[in-house]
């Protein structure tokens, strides 16, 4: 029995990277999540869960692309390695209590933006028009947890709901690879608001449709809301959560750790023309025409909602395992660590994920076990007689 | 076992919720005065459960009955453990204060006065361990 497997209602943990949808995902043998997210209506699936799925999905794409959500992945392994290797456990990391801290000098906390970035990417694959999208991320019974940093920017730029759509992932993105998240996306929020550059090319993007504005204009974006800021705070060039897994604690991490090969593989595909009809067939025109717009892969991870960056990302790095009513969908490993291991003389090499992933997730389950007893004053093994 | 009034603030999903307005509707001895929205926040960091919309539901009802859930229903709970936390009038009963699942914690001051394996108990069992507090 894990806890995980357990949960009611749809379920997503950061530390296991594995995510419990409280619907039938229409589960067969030998189904991917790849074909799920390609035709969920011809499958049949209902669309909460798609969406469910999606934002699970996300969430586990900001860990690649944001330093700061692999940092607080990173000291919470911490912990988990910790009490494993010394049976002690740290105090929570500072990083972890306050991400949730709702501050009087903030308008909102740094975990209701990153719930934010993921539902506002989960209601545009339902919704990809404007008014419908604004209206379907502000008006839920949820709102409060999931849309107050859109409010807030709604609100900062006079309730122009396409302006908004627009302009958010980029904040989002880029004030997730600083230290300080909230400051940098308010005050590039505010950058916005003032930028008759950006305001011009908006009415432009306005008639070109959103979404063509994010990866058409997406520089200028940038350049012109959240570049002057990250000068003005001394940032430096932004690391990505990818380097974080490389070279810190989550080296350790069974599931972080390998996907370092599906991004290797996807920068190269990216890169290289030519290993796409070898690597990437099935989606050989979503990255041909991503390609012609940008060198950089992270621009998909900057724009997961995208249709053409949806279809790259779930092919590269779908994520490892989703439990739902009717069974499991568990991602395969990359065939190079798996030829490695057979060469090793490994007896036996796992093809996906499913093994990998359930034996974090105990792992996890006793570690927050002990956790909790230790916060209550208990024996570290009070929960698991 | 004590069939008195008490009052608990019982704190669960929505949908657990849904579950103690059906019993209330049909059990007079089983009465919510208030149902809200709670101010709570996930105890273990990077677990995101969706859609659970936490409430708060001011609850009067007797001991025994409150035995009856917890052996019917909330430590029954595959995913989720009870505590009882004695710091707030009324007391308050969390199911989503990360507790794993089978177990029971009475708390004051976020420090464990009692935790016992749900299993070991019965109803007779658990009035008797809860009288002193509830």
């Amino acid at each position: 029995m894990t806890m995980t497997h357990n949960a009611p209602g749809h379920t997503y943990d950061g530390l296991t990277a594995t995510l419990v949808v409280d619907a039938a995902l229409a589960t067969k043998e030998g189904m991917s999540l790849r074909e799920i997210f390609r035709n969920p209506r011809e499958l049949g699936i209902e669309p909460s869960a798609v969406g469910v799925l999606f934002h699970g999905a996300v969430h586990f794409w900001q860990v690649f692309s944001s330093n700061f959500i692999a940092n607080l992945v990173a000291v919470e392994w911490e912990r988990l390695v910790q009490y494993e290797n010394a049976g002690t456990i740290l105090a929570p990391h500072e990083a972890l209590s306050t991400f949730y801290l709702d501050e009087p000098t903030r308008p909102f906390a740094t975990a209701q933006l990153q719930e934010t970035w993921a539902r506002f990417w989960e209601t545009w694959v339902h919704f990809d028009d404007v008014g419908q999208h604004c209206q379907a991320l502000c008006a839920g019974p949820d709102a409060a947890i999931y849309a107050r940093p859109y409010q807030w920017l709604l609100e900062v730029l006079e309730g122009d709901a396409a302006y908004a759509a627009w302009v958010f992932p980029a904040l989002c993105f880029h004030a997730f690879n600083t230290a300080q998240p909230i400051e940098v996306y308010c005050r590039a929020a505010q950058r916005a608001a003032q930028s008759q550059a950006l305001r011009t090319l908006a009415r432009v993007v306005d008639y070109e449709g959103v979404q063509e504005g994010w990866l058409r204009h997406w520089n200028l974006l940038v350049n012109e809301s959240v570049v002057p800021v990250l000068v003005e705070r001394g940032d430096a060039p932004g690391s990505r959560g990818i380097e974080f897994i490389q070279n810190g604690p989550l080296r350790s991490h069974p599931i972080y750790s390998e996907y370092v090969e599906f991004l290797f593989t996807m920068q190269q595909t990216w890169r290289q023309p030519a290993r796409t009809a070898e690597d990437a067939a099935p989606i050989a025109t979503e990255l041909t025409a991503l390609r012609a717009l940008s060198n950089d892969i992270w621009l998909a991870f900057a724009v997961p909602g995208h249709p053409w960056c949806r279809a790259v990302l779930n092919y590269f790095l779908p994520p490892p395992l989703v439990h739902a009513r009717d069974g499991e969908l568990a991602s395969r490993r990359p065939a190079n660590l798996r030829l490695r291991e057979s060469r090793a003389g490994v007896s036996r090499v796992n093809d996906t994920y499913r093994q990998h992933a359930v034996a974090l997730e105990a792992r996890v389950q006793r570690f927050r076990a002990a956790s909790r007893a230790h916060a209550l004053g208990l024996p570290l093994d009070a929960f698991l007689m | 076992m004590s069939t008195l009034p008490i009052a608990i603030t019982l704190v669960a999903s929505r949908r657990d919720v849904e579950q103690e307005q059906m019993l209330a509707a049909t059990d007079g001895n089983y009465k919510i005065e208030t149902t809200e929205a709670a101010d709570w926040r996930p105890h273990d960091p990077l677990l995101e459960l969706r859609f659970i919309e936490p409430m708060q539901l001011v609850v009067v009802t007797s001991l025994t009955h409150i035995v009856q859930r917890l052996c019917d229903a909330w430590l029954r709970d595959a995913a989720r453990g009870v505590e009882i936390l004695l710091d707030d009038r009324p007391h308050k009963i969390s199911r989503l204060s990360g507790i794993p699942a089978g177990y029971l914690v009475v708390s004051r001051n976020g420090k464990a006065v009692v935790a016992v394996r749900a299993a070991d108990y019965d109803a007779t069992g658990l009035a008797v361990l809860l009288a002193p507090y509830l």
